[in-house]
């Protein structure tokens, strides 16, 4: 008989998405979807006569998770008997003194790993599943460190929030280092790890990061949601995605080269927003990156055309990053015998020697000073 | 540059044109619309290109759209013109399409296209002139009245004074002066706003921004208060479980030990039952002595037994008295006897403790004296026998001091030369008889060694003895002037020689002799002072003592002071030994008074103890009287026995009684009646069954004690509280939290609305440095330009200026900052402003201007011609004529071309250029019209058709 678990990690309950250009009622909602990611995980383990859930850390943020988190978990949970619920606190939501997991009283379906050395829980008869607790938000151990596993006593699973070296993305922090090689080596079928936020499966070693159920930033585009694992009669292992997340982003590429005007602008994020073929408009976050020349007599203000877009197509979430440059013949500027001139030339010489951030400042302050110079009002980034 | 050919394919209403253009001066004539500024445009646009749009700039605004053909055809134009230096280059635009592809060849020479590529764009106008479009349409291409530079319809600027056209094109060329774009950043400031000014968006931000951080702050607070009280709820739920588990084993304990405990109590009960029964009875076998005084009987038992005791102290005292009387008699008889033996001694006084002592150390001292008395005396006998001695040596009168000079040298008279004579004759006979031996061994070198060396020592013993006999006979000499300077004779003195030593030897004993008689004399003397002193404290101790008549004779002798010193003494000892005897039979009398007064003592003790039986016996009687028993005279031993056997029998009744009470309290104690145990019990064992305990098990546990019992129901209560206190603290913490929940703000919605004002203050924060940045460094380039630029402008104008007008003007001043212009002239000796000069001057001003801005910003291009597009339209007949005149001679230099379409104009150019000028009539057919010089015209005839009415 196959035995299947759900696993799922880094939900990230009470997030904050100013970074993503949320706040009050959008930010409010956001956070209201990840409680419904993980009640529809639930649901789908249910349905999928799953054994128990898994989850690989980083389920709440410590420093804002309040007494509303905890008796939501304890009730979700509790809602899922007799499912059984395992948990691997992470760096988000490491087991520290008042954490939601000392303080909360769990229904008896929950298991709380609290220990920093992989510990066992029996699943079944011959399914053990052994986890480990993030005690501090910067713990540097492997997880994989030690073999606990006896050999010929069954399958045996671990569950832990850890990255995989092999396959960190680039600014990825690391927490609880490892190598996918060692899953097996340590005498696991399968590592159901998070930490992560881009799924991966990988049956060849073992290694599965769910990633988010929902996206959680501008990066986390694609179908998202829990992973199914099977594990067969005879101990072989197999992953299962389920893209469940109601919530969508994109991030578009916007050449505004053609564009004289801030309504023209407008127009062209438009057609590039709508053209990503998004699903549920109110569920749905665009990034939109405008590049190109524009004359420096367009005042091009990310605000408007954010607000402006996102009223026009409904959407949740417009943000704007302006990338473009002034159009400007640098070098027939450069040559010019006249204060703009001198001005180009002062503010590019100054911007050689300095460093990025007063590049970056020089860089607006020749587009202003452009702007300015032409006559035109100045457009603020 | 001049300019020489234009051919227009296809450009706005012109088509197929090709013109040939006066080195100095052309006048494109034609009326409205005809195409005149459309043509000026077209050399523009040979020059520089033409403007399609795109990044930034709408396609269908451009001049590019604008010029498009307005038939089918094509669109394209050519332009040759010749350098200062002699080349010609043909510049040739296809405008079909945006890209506008572009060819520029050097006529008899290379392409030129890529060389003046500028970017995208193909400019020969930037390279040639040295200055870019914006400057030429500002300077060298003028509309209608765009003679004057501060025209409002000039072709870009629209600007109200000539200073702030200079300044615009000196700082952008296009539009605005620096100090409008600082405007504009400034604007733009204002928008962005301060943290301080609360009102702007950055003031809002920064504001909501502290707020934010204060009430998030507040919120993390009671946050982790909250998850304080969380975690301490959830130990208080753990800790009322335990305390109601622990509570209900305590309850079953306490309950078991109280089962027990009323089985206990009852079995108790029914003992206190009997044993009240038995005291009951005794109650009342002694009920007569219930109110039999109890109360004195302390006091009666106190005086019953002080008067046994005051009994046997009177038959004590009786018997004393009577053994006393047997004693008393001897002890009087002695003190009589003693009393007569004192009298007898009859010393009146008291000698002195220390008179008999005292006898006895000047008796000591006494002995002493006479001793030392004695031992005086033996000397002399001594000295004298010396003397003698001394005179049977026959030399009497030789002193000592002599004796001991003549001594030595009689010593070293007799010591002669004899011994040392006679070692030298005994050397000389062993070295001859050596010297003999040794020469018949016919050793003779040895014989004549061993005679040698017995002369050398037989030389040697004969030196030593002449010395040692010159010796002797010098002491010798010595020994005898001395013995005569004594007086004694030497021959005398040479038989005596023997005795000397003895002589000496005698004088030093009597010497000594003599030492210690003188030294006897004077202890002599300090005895017979110490002798007079004895005597004279014997006598003093004797008149002590009582002995009045203490002879006081001077005694001759110390042998008879120290016999009337011993005979006062003896006196005094005999005065002395009585008064001892005195004192011991005095003490004796006062020992044997004490006696007898003792015994005296006992015969009050006998009255005493009497008198004290008696009133014991008087306050018993009083007390059994008081208490209301009557006993029998004379009867008190027998009345105490009956009163403690009354007493007893009382004691025994209230034993029982009060036991009586005891048990009747135990019975209410233990539960009133069996009955009520017993409900109780059955209860006790219900609950007991109920809390999950075992009845029969407590009973056969037995009954705790009470220490145990009150434990336990102290630790069932203590559970209870304990339960009852975590279950309430729970609850009420429960309820506060439940309270506190309604009221604590949403971190993440905080965070999200921190984040945003964070993330809005630094982008305010960053626009606003970057404006500043901007600013100054605008000001800085203005200021730069402008101190570059006015100068060379003044230098421009003014060389220009004095030339074109006759020297009426010789210098121009521009200033620095707003390029503002005075001209100085012969007339007047200041400066005077622009404003101040005649409307004609101002104009020439303004063309000389733009000349100047051309060649100060062209950077030594080519010379610029001059594109005028009707310049003089609302000017009259002589100041257009002034104008014309002044063209003329500007032309020397700069090229002309200028539209009009009025034929006085023309007429006009033509009189005052004397013919040094071609007209070019945009008619259909198209007329060119060449005046003056046909041969320097020769070649530029042309063919031009004016297709907008065929169009």
């Amino acid at each position: 008989m196959t035995i299947r678990l759900l696993h799922l990690s880094d939900l990230h309950l009470d997030r904050v998405f100013a970074a993503m250009g949320c706040q009050g009622e959008l930010a409010r909602r956001r956070r209201q979807g990840l409680r419904d990611a993980l009640t529809s995980a639930g649901r789908l383990a249910i349905a999928q006569d799953c054994l128990a859930v898994t989850i690989g850390g980083d389920l709440y943020e410590h420093e804002r998770a309040g007494v509303d988190t905890g008796r939501f978990l304890a009730e979700t949970f509790a809602s899922w008997q007799p499912l059984r619920v395992l948990i691997a606190p992470g760096n988000h939501d490491a087991l520290l003194p008042g954490s939601i997991y000392r303080r909360v009283e769990w229904p008896s379906n929950v298991t709380v790993f609290g220990g920093s050395e992989l510990e066992p829980a029996e699943l079944t008869d011959g399914l053990t599943v052994w986890g480990l607790a993030h005690r501090e938000p910067a713990w540097q151990g492997d997880p994989l460190a030690t073999s606990p596993v006896t050999a010929g006593s069954g399958v045996h699973l671990a569950l832990f929030h850890g990255a995989e070296l092999g396959s960190r993305p680039e600014g990825k922090s690391i927490h609880g280092p490892f190598h996918a090689e060692r899953i097996h080596a340590a005498g696991f079928a399968a590592a159901l790890c998070g930490h992560y936020h881009r799924r991966r499966l990988d049956s060849s070693t073992g290694l599965l990061y769910p990633g988010t159920p929902e996206p959680l930033g501008f990066d986390d585009e694609g179908g998202r949601g829990p992973v199914v694992v099977e594990i067969t009669d005879r101990g072989d292992v197999r992953f299962v995605a389920h893209d469940t997340n109601r919530w969508s982003v994109f991030t578009v590429q916007c050449d505004a080269d053609e564009c004289g005007t801030v309504e023209a602008v407008i127009d062209e994020v438009t057609m590039h927003c709508a053209s990503t073929g998004y699903g549920d408009p109110e569920r749905t976050m665009i990034r939109v990156d405008i590049s190109g020349a524009i004359d420096s007599s367009v005042s091009l203000d990310t605000f408007t055309v954010e607000l402006a877009v996102r009223e026009r197509l409904n959407l949740a979430a417009v943000k704007v990053r302006d990338r473009t440059a002034p159009y400007i013949d640098l070098d027939a500027a450069l040559q010019e015998e006249s204060t703009r001139g001198a001005f180009v030339r002062a503010a590019t010489s100054a911007a050689e020697d300095a460093d990025p951030d007063e590049a970056e400042v020089l860089e607006d302050a020749l587009r202003y000073g452009l702007m300015a110079l032409s006559g035109a009002e100045v457009g603020l980034r | 540059m001049i300019l020489e050919r234009l051919e227009i394919t296809g450009f706005g209403c012109l088509q197929d044109i090709t013109t040939e253009l006066h080195p100095r001066v052309t006048v494109i004539a034609g009326r409205n619309e005809s195409g005149k500024s459309t043509l000026l445009r077209a050399v523009r646009g040979a020059l520089y290109g033409l403007d399609a749009g795109g990044q930034g700039r709408a396609v269908d605004r451009s001049d590019w759209a604008r010029y498009e053909p307005w038939t089918r055809g094509g669109y394209g134009l050519a332009l040759t013109y010749k350098l200062d230096d002699g080349r010609r280059i043909r510049v040739a635009r296809r405008l079909d399409t945006r890209e506008q592809s572009v060819q520029v060849l050097e006529l008899g020479g290379s392409e030129l296209t890529d060389e003046l590529r500028s970017g995208r764009a193909v400019t020969p106008g930037r390279f040639h002139l040295g200055i870019d479009e914006s400057v030429f349409c500002a300077t060298a291409w003028l509309s209608d009245d765009g003679l004057r530079i501060d025209a409002p319809e000039s072709a870009r600027q629209r600007a109200g004074q000539l200073q702030e056209a200079i300044e615009r094109l000196a700082d952008t060329r296009r539009g605005v002066t620096a100090a409008q774009a600082l405007v504009r950043i400034r604007d733009a400031m204002d928008r962005v706003g301060s943290e301080r000014r609360t009102t702007s968006p950055l003031g809002v931000a920064a504001a909501r921004l502290r707020t934010l951080e204060r009430t998030l702050a507040d919120a993390r607070t009671r946050l982790a208060a909250m998850a304080v009280d969380q975690e301490r709820l959830a130990l208080l739920d753990i800790t009322h479980t335990t305390e109601t588990h622990h509570w209900v084993s305590a309850e079953r304990a306490r309950l078991a030990g109280r089962l027990s405990e009323i089985a206990d109590r009852r079995v108790r009960l029914a003992d206190a039952v009997r044993e009240a029964k038995i005291h009951a009875a005794e109650v009342d076998a002694t009920a007569s002595y219930a109110r039999f005084p109890l109360d004195v009987e302390t006091e009666v038992t106190t005086l019953g037994g002080e008067l046994a005791q005051a009994k046997v102290t009177a038959e004590g005292a009786a018997s004393r008295w009577q053994a006393a009387g047997e004693r008393l008699r001897p002890i009087r008889a002695r003190r009589d006897e003693i009393a007569a033996g004192v009298a007898a001694i009859g010393l009146a006084e008291d000698l002195g403790d220390d008179v008999g002592e005292r006898s006895q150390r000047l008796r000591g001292e006494l002995i002493a004296v006479a001793s030392a008395a004695r031992r005086s005396g033996g000397d002399d006998a001594r000295e004298a026998a010396l003397r003698r001695e001394i005179a049977a040596t026959g030399l009497r009168s030789l002193p000592a001091g002599v004796i001991d000079e003549l001594l030595p040298n009689l010593e070293a008279a007799q010591r002669g030369g004899r011994l040392f004579g006679l070692a030298a004759v005994a050397c000389a006979a062993v070295a001859g008889v050596t010297a003999v031996g040794l020469a018949r061994g016919h050793s003779t070198t040895a014989a004549l060694v061993a005679g040698v060396i017995g002369v050398l020592a037989v030389a040697g013993c004969a030196w030593r003895a002449w010395v040692r006999s010159s010796a002797a006979s010098r002491a010798r000499a010595a020994a005898t002037a001395i013995a005569l300077d004594a007086g004694v004779d030497p021959a005398e003195l040479a038989r005596l020689q023997d005795r000397l030593p003895v002589l000496r030897t005698l004088h030093e004993a009597l010497d000594d002799a003599e030492l210690r008689t003188s030294r006897r004399r004077a202890e002599a003397e300090t005895l017979q002072i110490a002798l007079a002193s004895l005597l004279e404290r014997c006598r003093s101790l004797a008149v002590e003592a009582g002995i009045v008549d203490a002879p006081r004779t001077a005694e001759a002798t110390p042998e008879a002071v120290i016999a009337g010193a011993r005979r006062l003494l003896d006196r005094v000892d005999t005065i002395v030994l009585k008064a001892r005897r005195r004192d011991e039979l005095l003490a004796e009398d006062a020992v044997l008074a004490a006696e007898e007064s003792a015994y005296a003592q006992s015969s009050e003790d006998v009255e005493r103890s009497v008198r004290a039986v008696a009133n014991l016996e008087i306050r018993l009687r009083t007390i059994f009287k008081a208490a209301g028993i009557r006993i029998p005279e004379g009867d008190a031993s027998n009345a105490l026995t009956g009163f403690h056997q009354a007493c007893e029998a009382r004691r025994r009744h209230d034993t029982a009684r009060r036991r009586l009470d005891e048990l009747q309290r135990a019975t209410h104690a233990l539960g009133g009646d069996a009955a009520t145990l017993e409900s109780l019990e059955t209860g006790l064992a219900e609950q007991l069954m109920q809390s999950g305990g075992d009845p029969a098990e407590a009973l056969a546990a037995g009954p705790p004690d009470a220490g145990v019992l009150q434990a336990l129901d102290l630790e069932a209560e203590r559970a209870r509280r304990a339960a009852a206190s975590a279950g309430d603290q729970a609850r009420e913490l429960r309820a506060r939290l439940g309270g506190v929940l309604d009221t604590l703000p949403n971190i993440a919605d905080l965070e999200d609305e921190r984040d945003a004002c964070e993330t809005a203050r630094d982008r305010g924060l960053r626009q606003l440095k970057a404006l500043r940045r901007a600013a100054e460094l605008i000001e800085a380039a203005s200021r730069v330009t402008h101190r570059e630029l006015a100068p060379r402008l003044a230098e421009s104008l003014g060389s220009r200026l004095s030339l074109l007008t006759g020297a009426r003007y010789v210098e121009v001043n521009v200033d620095t900052d707003h390029f503002a212009l005075g001209l100085l002239g012969r007339e007047r000796p200041d400066m005077v402003p622009l404003d101040a000069v005649s409307h004609g001057t101002r104009d020439q001003v303004a063309l000389l201007l733009r000349l100047a801005l051309c060649e100060v910003l062209g950077g030594g291009g080519e010379r610029t011609p001059l594109l005028l597009d009707e310049p003089l339209l609302t000017s009259d007949p002589m100041r257009r004529d002034l104008f014309i005149e002044f063209l003329h001679d500007l032309s020397a230099t700069h090229q002309v071309m200028l539209s009009t379409a009025d034929p006085a104009m023309i007429e006009a150019v033509s009189r005052i250029t004397a013919g040094a000028c071609s007209v070019v009539r945009l008619e259909d057919p198209p007329v060119l019209d060449v005046i003056g010089d046909g041969h320097s015209l020769g070649r530029h005839s042309a063919r031009m058709r004016l297709l907008a009415g065929q169009g």
